[in-house]
């Protein structure tokens, strides 16, 4: 329950939240979007935030949808994520979703998780990897952006902006991909200290794209990782593949280059994360390596 | 557009009577059975409606 007074607004239209948010926010009212609440009710309730307006979009069709168009899988950010699973279009979606427990999850939306106050927002991955398109509403109206031109740590809207759904290739969703996710103790149900996702995009020998959480403030995609992964990857094609997985490690050099500093914090060091990270890239490439079944890529 | 503040009259059906109650937008079912009509059977869990025992925890 939240402690404190609230005015509480279910809208019909993307128009109608978007104007309350404004008119809250233009008399000085403390004023959130709600959706699943997962995030907002328990930050309420611990006194970190003190909504004084709750518009709750988590029922607007377009926030709602699940669909296909001819080139795109359409996502929207009020989808829970026990909803993404079960329909399991995209299947790494399905994947980075399978985060806390079933009963969390009937409640955790897509858009709360992705643009949530913690720093895992594990579900934003594949839409890293795949490049995917977000629908963005604003003041000027819906508009389409690539992921890239939006997300850098996190999504960078304008106050009242609604973050209204993802648009990924229909190519994307089918191509292989890999998973990879580390915590304390092997815990299931914890917060990341690495996940890590591979997409092959076939587009030849340079295919596959990485993006990574926990291990950094931030989820992550980084033209050196998918670089660098991309190189063990055509190493892994010339020489003898059993051989090369014993080989295989990825030193601390390189993740130094990358100048992004690891996250730290009580449940793991920098040092610790460095060692998950490098892992978790390692294993990666073997379960991709296990999906082609040993056959040439090229 | 639905806009509800400050206390909302609104009537209950429990255990087959209907119960006129006055609340606010911000409370729980639960609150609500235990607060005002006095119905503390049901527990309160994470009360965050999140952990699944009952969709009014």
């Amino acid at each position: 329950m939240i402690p404190q007074n609230i005015t509480y607004i279910r809208p019909d239209t993307l128009k109608e939240a978007w104007d309350a948010w404004q008119t809250a926010h233009d008399q000085g009212k403390e004023v959130y979007y709600l959706n699943g609440g997962t995030e907002t009710v328990t930050y309420a309730r611990q006194n970190k935030i003190h909504p004084q307006v709750l518009i709750d979009i988590s029922r607007l069709p377009e926030l709602r949808q699940l669909a296909e168009d001819d080139a795109d899988l359409v996502f929207g950010t009020a989808l829970t994520l026990n909803e993404l699973i079960e329909a399991n279009t995209f299947p790494l979606l399905s994947r980075c979703a399978s985060i806390v427990d079933h009963t969390v999850r009937n409640k955790l939306s897509l858009g709360g998780n992705v643009a949530g106050r913690l720093p895992y927002r594990e579900t934003v991955l594949p839409f890293l990897a795949a490049d995917a398109e977000v629908s963005i509403y604003g003041a000027k109206g819906l508009r389409r952006q690539p992921i890239s031109e939006v997300f850098s740590k996190r999504f960078n809207l304008e106050g009242g902006e609604i973050l209204v759904d993802f648009r990924v290739n229909k190519d994307m969703a089918r191509f292989p991909w890999a998973y990879v996710r580390k915590t304390r103790f092997g815990q299931p149900v914890d917060y990341p200290l690495v996940t890590l996702v591979f997409l092959d995009a076939g587009s030849g020998r340079r295919g596959i794209r990485c993006a990574v959480s926990g291990a950094f403030a931030a989820p992550l995609r980084h033209g050196f990782i998918d670089e660098t992964v991309n190189e063990a990857w055509i190493l892994m094609d010339e020489k003898d593949a059993a051989e090369h997985f014993k080989d295989l490690s990825f030193r601390p050099v390189f993740v130094e280059s990358l100048r992004v500093p690891f996250g730290q914090d009580q449940r793991a060091s920098a040092e610790y994360r460095s060692f998950l990270f490098r892992e978790a890239l390692r294993e990666c490439l073997i379960q991709l390596w296990n999906k082609y079944e040993g056959k040439t890529r090229l | 557009m639905k806009i509800y503040k400050d206390l909302v009259q609104i009537t209950l059906r429990v255990n087959g009577e209907m119960r006129p109650v006055a609340v606010r937008p911000a409370d729980t079912l639960l609150y609500t059975l235990r607060e005002n009509l006095g119905l503390t059977g049901a527990k309160a869990g994470c009360e965050n409606g999140d952990c699944g025992p009952v969709p009014y925890c």
